[in-house]
């Protein structure tokens, strides 16, 4: 292969990876807003504490940031959950529209927290695959980023189990399409409310601890990855699960592209520009709609 | 009100002061209005009847420019208006008045007419305009009060004074008097009455029939979306169709 | 027009509870004779009063959250720096020398005055949550291009020169950055009373109330709040340029991101949205609170911002001053 050719699969693979990572994060802040019309604006921060549990427990008992996934996880949703049943419930009638503020303040406890925790110097873990490498046809592909991938893929093919096999999932889809209805089938749509934050949540940090291997842990992390995750999510449609994960692997791709062709000090811009973009031409997203299909 | 008159030209029987040509509404696959046109001239009242459900506050709302009528024509003195957004309507001497009473309650009733009193008018002049206005409707005593301790009769009032503060030659007036007891109902036909007499053209939605029938010119009466019949009062009131169309439901 | 009519006149339009300013100025205005020592608090504070009551006018008023405003204070504090200067943009502009900072200041305006317009237009047309989440887009692209376009000094940020006198007073002595900072806090308070009794101001309400009502009355909702942008923006940046004199010396990490914006947000949205006075309130608590809980918290102290306004959500959906006023009191008929 030329070079030119090599650096753009690079590329691509590179943004594909990554992409993978942001169709995590925007799968789980579109599952929120699907079935609840929140906009979650700590996400981001959920993340960040996804970051940090792995790197506590890395610290303290030396244990893998993988095998930390099985208890961050848990910790995730039961942390969503809460959020949910004792914060937002609370909000009423008033849930859609002041979910912005009470996110973003649930956000600023989450970050400034951290910060009292474990202090603002960014730390990183130091794991022999972190700087691991193989070579496929020739492009070079970072262990931890590829872990990350497939990490993504089992979550939401796990989270597609749930929703589409499982009593829960069809009550939770039942509560995304038509709320009202759900709950005189019986559903109790306020504990469903509670589980599918707890999922988003979940999602959000496991993504955090994917992440940790291959970045700097610092308590306001979360903040571009909440802006991220909008990205995605609007690039997708709110709402739109499918939508969510091709959102993460443009976004992804965009940004490597973007990255290594024009320039790496705007690597966060590109993202933001299609996204006005989306936002200005296409508000329901690239996919049509904006259906409550999740 | 003296600027409705002046319009009052010579050529108003060439041109009619407000038409709708052929007007269509469809919502996703549903005709909410089928083909319906009327003709206004400067003092003339047209009632706009039908059985609930039968497209009087979509066609009131394609008129007005909330709707964009799928198809057909919305004249105003000849020009064409069919896509211009209410605000644009307004200033060309269109208002409207809403089935919901909604005056913004955080505002003090004069405070509420000054809204629509700055659309042709600023300080001062605007507020003497807000005045004359809550004179004229019989509310100027309420004028420091907060728009939300009004009473319903005081509410459809403080809607008309709203609409009349924005010097309008056209009026859409849906429901103003349904609900009202019968004293309040007298005053609100007197007011109508009057400002017809000033030269707007009224098109006004309305439930009670002995109302309608007294004050209309002319009337439209709508059903499923169609033109069920028209003509004056007395030859609708007695139509068949309408007498038919109102049988089940005329508890109103 | 009958008596009646006359005598219910001034009490039917106000310019809102105009005591309770004439109050909070006043405090202001003794501050310094005070508090002589801790004239660096005074300035802050009153400063971020002014951005709360800045911010207002399009968060409040016009009720768009925006979550960028750091981008306009920015713009302000940038600007009128770059032009005193002598080697920045005077040369790249062909000026013989340095702009004194009033001119700059004036500049600054204007050209968030035109940012506003433009971000406004394109993004007015979007709904609720997706207006605040443009305006942290575009903050954020505005951010990344200072730090990698070397007008603006870069990550390192400026230091602002040596500038000329104003009125023989030294623009750098903290007594008169007080009274710079004051007086954009007056003028704040003054813009919106005067919005309060205003075409603009009646026109926002109406909107913020019933948008389809106020367009049944002739009133265009993009186009007012189009306007209250630009003023909110102009104030911002003057703001901005006030804020670039009392620092001297400021770098994008501290002027242009996200946490300064959500700050200045809170503040106004924790001290009462629908009050004139709302905004000052909010940001002199969180002021107080930031400095007594300065030791507990260090870095952190954002963490008093979440809560509170976690509290404000569930509790107090109208602010702190929303607790103090009866219902139906709001911006409209409180005097």
């Amino acid at each position: 292969m030329d070079p030119n050719t090599l650096a753009l699969f690079q590329t691509l693979a590179q943004g594909l990876l990554t992409g993978g990572i942001y169709a995590l994060i925007g799968t789980g802040l579109s599952l929120i807003f699907g079935v609840m019309r929140v906009i979650n604006f700590a996400h981001g921060d959920f993340l960040a504490v996804g970051m940090f549990i792995a790197l506590f427990l890395f610290q303290r008992f030396h244990l893998d940031p993988y095998l930390s996934l099985l208890i961050a996880a848990p910790l995730g949703f039961g942390l969503g959950y809460l959020v949910q049943r004792f914060l937002l419930a609370r909000l009423g009638d008033r849930l859609e529209s002041s979910s912005l503020l009470a996110t973003l303040g649930l956000g600023l406890i989450l970050s400034n927290g951290l910060l009292l925790g474990f202090g603002a110097q960014p730390q990183s873990i130091n794991v022999a695959y972190a700087t691991q490498t193989f070579k496929l046809g020739g492009v070079q592909i970072s262990l931890p980023l590829l872990v990350a991938g497939l990490g993504t893929l089992l979550a939401i093919g796990l989270l597609n189990l749930f929703l589409y096999r499982t009593e829960l999932g069809r009550a939770v889809r039942a509560t995304a399409q038509n709320p009202l209805g759900a709950e005189l089938q019986g559903v109790n749509t306020t504990w469903v409310q509670a589980v599918v934050f707890g999922l988003g949540v979940a999602f959000a940090v496991v993504a955090g601890v994917l992440l940790l291997p291959l970045l700097y842990a610092f308590p306001t992390v979360g903040e571009n990855y909440t802006l991220k995750a909008f990205v995605v999510t609007v690039l997708g449609g709110l709402g739109n699960l499918p939508g969510a994960i091709v959102g993460g692997l443009i976004l992804g791709i965009i940004e490597s592209l973007g990255a290594y062709y024009l320039s790496n000090n705007y690597r966060d811009a590109y993202g933001l520009v299609v996204f006005l973009a989306v936002l200005l031409l296409r508000p329901e997203g690239l996919f049509g709609r904006t259906v409550k299909r999740v | 009100m003296t600027a409705p008159t002046a319009h009052s030209g010579s050529a108003q029987s060439a041109t009619p002061l407000f038409e709708a040509q052929n007007v269509s509404v469809t919502f996703g696959g549903l005709k909410a209005v089928q083909n319906i046109s009327l003709t206004l001239r400067p003092g003339e009242i047209l009632g706009l009847i039908g059985p609930n459900g039968a497209g009087k506050t979509t066609l009131f709302n394609a008129l007005t420019g909330f709707v964009t009528p799928s198809s057909g024509r919305v004249l105003l003195s000849g020009r064409d208006i069919t896509r211009l957004q209410p605000q644009a309507r307004a200033r060309l001497g269109m208002a409207r008045t809403f089935q919901v009473e909604r005056p913004f309650e955080d505002l003090s009733v004069l405070e509420n007419v000054l809204v629509a009193a700055f659309l042709h008018h600023s300080g001062k002049k605007a507020e003497d305009k807000a005045y004359a206005v809550l004179e004229r409707v019989g509310l100027s005593d309420r004028a420091a009060q907060p728009a939300a301790e009004l009473n319903l009769a005081r509410r459809r009032r403080l809607e008309l004074a709203k609409v009349l503060a924005l010097e309008p030659r056209v009026l859409f007036l849906d429901e103003s008097i349904a609900g009202l007891n019968p004293p309040a109902q007298a005053e609100m036909v007197g007011l109508i009455r009057e400002l017809a007499d000033s030269g707007l053209g009224i098109v006004m939605v309305e439930h009670i029939m002995h109302v309608i029938m007294g004050l209309s010119n002319h009337i439209i009466c709508m059903a499923f979306g169609e033109l069920l019949a028209e003509g004056d009062p007395l030859t609708v009131a007695n139509h068949p169709d309408v007498i038919r169309a109102y049988l089940g439901e005329d508890d109103d | 027009m009958t008596a009646a009519a006359v005598t219910s006149r001034p009490r039917a339009l106000t310019y809102g509870n105009v005591w309770l300013s004439a109050v909070l100025l006043g405090v202001m205005a003794l501050y310094p004779f005070v508090f002589g020592k801790s004239l660096n608090f005074g300035v802050s504070t009153l400063l971020l009063a002014g951005f709360a009551m800045s911010w207002n006018i399009l968060g409040g008023w016009a009720g768009q959250l925006s979550l960028g405003h750091a981008a306009l204070l920015g713009i302000g504090a940038y600007t009128v720096t770059l032009f005193a200067i002598p080697e920045r943009a005077p040369a790249w502009l062909g000026l013989a020398g340095p702009v004194a900072p009033w001119w700059g200041a004036l500049i600054g305006m204007a050209l968030a005055a035109l940012l506003a317009l433009v971000w406004g237009r394109l993004t007015f047309g979007l709904r609720g949550s997706y207006f605040t989440l443009s305006s942290i887009a575009v903050a954020l692209i505005i951010r990344l291009v200072v730090i990698n376009e070397d007008f603006g000094g870069g990550a390192e940020g400026l230091f602002m020169p040596d500038l000329p006198k104003l009125f023989g007073l030294d623009l750098f002595d903290r007594h008169v950055e007080y009274g710079l900072a004051f007086t954009f806090v007056a003028l704040t308070l003054l813009v919106t009373h005067l919005l309060r009794r205003s075409r603009l101001g009646y026109a926002l309400q109406a909107v913020r109330e019933d948008e389809d009502g106020a367009r049944a009355l002739g009133i265009d909702p993009t186009r007012m709040k189009l306007a209250a942008f630009v003023l909110s923006a102009v104030l911002t940046a003057l703001g901005g340029s006030i804020y670039a004199i009392y620092l001297q010396a400021f770098e994008p990490h501290t002027l242009l991101e996200l946490p300064l914006s959500v700050q200045i947000a809170l503040m106004a949205i924790i001290g009462g949205r629908s009050s004139i006075q709302g905004p000052i309130l909010g940001a002199l608590l969180l002021a107080v609170f930031g400095e007594v809980f300065r030791n507990v918290f260090a870095n952190a102290n954002l963490l008093i911002y979440g809560v509170l306004i976690l509290a404000v959500t569930l509790f107090a959906p109208d602010g702190l001053s929303g607790l103090f006023k009866r219902r139906g009191s709001k911006l409209g008929t409180n005097r």
